[in-house]
C-alpha cells in the first residue's frame, strides 16, 4: 500500500462528521514537507478558538456605512437637528429650543360649555376654577360669555360670582348681564377685571349690562393671589317654565 | 356687621330677595349671595 500524497484523499470512504464541531473533535491532517508526508491531528478546540476572533471595537469597524442597509434606513428615519426658524417654528419671534416654559398672553384659563337650565332658583350653569397663583398684580380676567335662551317667556338674569368653593352660598356678585326677555334669546356678555394686587376692578357688579365698555361705578371684589377661587356662571329665570337660559359657551383668559 | 364663612361683613346697602331661598346682601366687600343653607340667613329674613 503506497503512502497518500495529500491529505484527504487517503480516507476518502469516511462517514462525513455529523452535528456541529466539538473541541473535542479530532481532525486528521497531513502536511508534506518535500517528498514525506507527516499526519498531524488539529482538535475542535483549537479551530474554535480561531474561529472565534473575539468581539468587533468601535473604531476597529471599518466598510461604507451606507452598506448596512438597515443601520442606514434606522438614521435616515431619525429627525434633524432642531435649527430655530428653519425647521421648528418660532412663537412671536421666541425660539421654542431649550427646556422650561413658554407663556403666551393671553392665557386661555378655560373655554368650556355652560347648560341651558329651566328653574326660577338662581342656578350655576358653568364654573371656571382659577388655580392658586394664577394671578399676578396688574394681571387682567377677561371673560367672554355667550348667552343663550332656548326658549322663554319671561326674564332671565345671567350673573357671574367668584367664591372659594364651587357654590353659590357665601359668593360675591361680580357682574349682571343684560337681562333677557321673552325676544331677548342671545348676548354676548363680557367683562374685564383688573387685579392691582388686593382687589379685583370691575364694572358695577349689580348693574346689568352686556357689557363694560361704557362707565359705570367701580366694584372693588377682594382677591388673594395665593388662594383658588371659582368663577361661578349663574342664571336664573322669572318662570318655571319653559324659560331655558344657559352660559353656552364660556371664555376666561387671563391677560399679563 | 354679619360674619360669613368666618369674613366680617358690614351691610352697606339694601337686602335684595334674589329667589325663595337666596338674598343679595350689599356690603363692604361686594354685594353676597346668601342663601337658606347659611346660619346667617335667617337672621336677616326675620329681620
Amino acid at each position: 500500500m503506497s503512502s497518500p500524497f495529500w491529505w484527504g484523499d487517503w480516507r476518502p470512504n469516511l462517514t462525513p462528521h455529523t452535528g456541529n464541531l466539538q473541541p473535542t473533535d479530532l481532525i486528521e491532517c497531513t502536511s508534506m514537507s518535500g517528498a514525506v508526508a507527516t499526519n498531524t491531528v488539529i482538535t475542535g478546540a483549537q479551530i474554535i478558538a480561531a474561529a472565534s476572533g473575539g468581539s468587533a471595537t468601535w473604531g476597529d469597524i471599518t466598510g461604507t456605512l451606507s452598506s448596512q442597509t438597515d443601520l442606514k434606513s434606522a438614521l435616515n428615519g431619525k429627525q434633524d437637528t432642531l435649527v430655530s426658524g428653519t425647521n421648528i417654528k418660532t412663537i412671536n419671534s421666541t425660539s421654542l429650543l431649550g427646556s422650561g416654559n413658554i407663556t403666551t398672553n393671553p392665557r386661555t384659563l378655560a373655554s368650556i360649555n355652560g347648560s341651558n337650565l329651566i328653574g326660577t332658583a338662581n342656578q350655576i350653569s358653568a364654573s371656571v376654577l382659577i388655580p392658586a397663583g394664577t394671578m399676578s398684580t396688574n394681571n387682567t380676567i377677561y371673560i367672554k360669555n355667550l348667552l343663550t335662551k332656548t326658549v322663554g317667556s319671561s326674564t332671565s338674569t345671567p350673573r357671574i360670582y367668584i367664591n372659594t368653593t364651587n357654590s353659590l352660598s357665601g359668593a360675591t356678585l361680580l357682574a349682571t348681564a343684560a337681562l333677557m326677555n321673552a325676544a331677548t334669546y342671545h348676548q354676548r356678555f363680557e367683562r374685564n377685571f383688573y387685579f392691582d394686587g388686593t382687589n379685583l376692578n370691575g364694572y358695577s357688579a349689580s348693574s346689568a349690562f352686556a357689557n363694560d365698555l361704557a362707565s359705570s361705578t367701580i366694584t372693588l371684589t377682594a382677591f388673594n393671589p395665593a388662594t383658588a377661587y371659582y368663577l361661578i356662571f349663574a342664571v336664573q329665570n322669572t318662570s318655571t317654565t319653559p324659560d331655558n337660559l344657559g352660559h353656552k359657551r364660556v371664555i376666561v383668559q387671563i391677560y399679563d | 356687621m354679619i360674619n360669613i364663612n368666618g369674613i366680617e361683613y358690614t351691610i352697606t346697602g339694601p337686602i335684595e330677595v334674589v329667589s325663595d331661598t337666596q338674598l343679595h346682601v350689599e356690603t363692604d366687600k361686594g354685594v353676597i349671595l346668601v342663601d337658606d343653607t347659611m346660619e346667617i340667613y335667617k337672621a336677616l329674613t326675620n329681620g
